[in-house]
């Protein structure tokens, strides 16, 4: 897909244009021979990433990431959403099948931990996608099967493999209906798993059970 | 023969492996290989202290422009016997989850929790009772799309608060009767000394027409008449010693989490 935004070189040949030095001046400041920068503005050379930072620092520009989600590599239409979603799920069930190499470590609770982490990015990534709301309710509970010691159960080739059959299903799927967070919620539980996470809160004190 | 408990609300933490893990064995070893029972009416209970609370939280810190802020306004908005555990609770969950400044998405995952929580619920809890005092709302469970998540739940919420005002509990109760379920059971001076015999006796003697904002107050009652003589009532609350002796019931009380522990837990702790 093609991008609308300007390409980082038209940026800084723009920055240049506005900043009213001259080139002379510009390429003294960022050491650079002015006749490399004229050329670069005629778009008759490319400057190296050495030049250009040097350049950004003169003009105290930096790498913003554009809130425009199109832009910064998110998606943005429903389409856009669930493809991405897609991709999410594909990779986190790679990630997880992946978990076999390292089933075996003592520190088998960090390598788990990347996989928490892109379930949680998946979450977020997906906030804006108001048809994506079953997907995240998905992602939620294989999540905290990771939770209170659950990682443990990824060491079995059982628990990795249904988890990732589950993924590789919402890779698969156009769009999540309601239906699945059901059957997931089974399909987690008959593993062995926790898709619950957080435990009932209690009473602030125990009279408030004892004395009813 | 397997024996078979009726788990009353106050054991329902146990039960679901959700308190601390000698408090979950102590329960275990209390009703050991016998089978679990719910009643429609204890599961009203449920939903009512955990489900709709839970659900509330998530409204409100949806409108809310900070988690923390929304957490404050409920801690002063509840009795602090009330929210102020789940505060705790849900409060360092969504720190953990890292959804501590985005209200749309804390709400979200109070909601699920909620949503889950009853799931698991209905889970541990697949057999009920027979409904004798008729419990319209307790069987309720939320129809939800995730798409439109606190949309759902909050008209979830709002069906199952709305009293029943033509609700069957008052020929359960049998106010009118001279030999009513209420009068019987009345008529042990201690259960009338109770807290909830207190609250029956009132409703009783001014024949009140029950909805579910009077029910709610006699609860254990209510628990107490409905438990059939083939299952023992599992309970941590002191008041059905003198329901279930009365009633000529069998039950066990089984240990709080204080006395098990020494102190309450620090996940328990607001």
């Amino acid at each position: 897909m093609k991008s609308a935004a300007p390409s980082l070189a038209d940026q800084l040949r723009q920055a240049i244009r506005e900043t009213g030095q001259s080139l002379t001046q510009l390429g003294k400041a960022a050491g650079l021979d002015s006749g490399r920068l004229s050329r670069f503005l005629r778009g008759e050379g490319d400057l190296s990433l050495t030049a250009a930072a040097r350049l950004c620092q003169v003009l105290h520009l930096h790498l913003v990431r554009d809130g425009n989600s199109a832009a910064a590599g998110q998606p943005r239409s429903q389409s856009d959403y669930a493809a991405f979603r897609r991709a999410q799920a594909r990779a986190l069930a790679e990630a997880v099948f992946a978990l076999e190499r390292d089933a075996k470590r003592e520190d088998f609770a960090a390598c788990t931990h990347a996989v928490f982490s892109q379930l949680h990015e998946a979450i977020n990534a997906l906030e804006e996608a108001p048809l994506e709301g079953n997907a995240r309710a998905l992602f939620r509970l294989i999540r905290n099967t990771f939770l209170n010691s659950g990682w443990q159960r990824y060491r079995t080739v059982k628990v990795r493999r249904g988890v990732a059959a589950i993924l590789e299903n919402l890779a698969n799927t156009a769009a999540v209906i309601p239906r699945e967070v059901d059957t997931t919620y089974d399909k987690l539980r008959a593993l062995g798993l926790d898709p619950v996470g957080v435990p009932l809160p209690g009473p602030d004190s125990d009279d408030e059970w004892v004395d009813g | 023969m397997t024996r078979a408990f009726l788990v009353e609300t106050s054991a329902v933490r146990p039960a679901l492996g959700d308190s601390t893990a000698r408090h979950c064995a102590h329960f275990q070893e209390q009703v050991g290989a016998g089978t679990l029972r719910t009643s429609v009416y204890i599961r009203m209970e449920f939903l009512r202290r955990w489900f709709c609370d839970a659900v509330h939280l998530a409204l409100v810190i949806d409108q809310q422009r900070d988690v923390a802020e929304a957490l404050y306004l409920l801690e002063q908005e509840f009795r602090p016997r009330r929210l102020k555990g789940a505060l705790a609770v849900l409060g360092k969950y969504l720190r953990d989850m890292g959804q501590f400044r985005n209200t749309r998405l804390a709400a979200e995952e109070v909601g699920h929790l909620a949503l889950f929580w009853l799931r698991r619920f209905d889970e541990v809890f697949p057999t009920r009772i027979r409904n004798l005092c008729r419990c319209r709302i307790g069987s309720m469970t939320p129809e939800v799309n995730h798409n439109r998540l606190l949309d759902d739940l909050r008209a979830f919420r709002d069906a199952f608060l709305t009293p029943v005002t033509d609700c069957e509990v008052n020929a359960f109760l049998g106010f009118a009767a001279a030999e009513g379920r209420a009068a019987a059971l009345l008529a042990d001076e201690r259960v009338a000394a109770l807290p909830v015999g207190k609250k029956l006796r009132a409703l009783h003697e001014a024949n009140t027409w029950i909805t579910c904002r009077e029910c709610v107050t006699i609860g254990d009652a209510v628990i107490a008449l409905e438990q059939p003589a083939s299952c023992g009532l599992v309970h941590l609350d002191n008041a059905f010693n003198e329901l279930c002796r009365a009633r000529g019931r069998p039950h066990r009380q089984i240990q709080s989490v204080v006395a098990v522990e020494g102190t309450l837990p620090e996940a328990d702790s607001p």
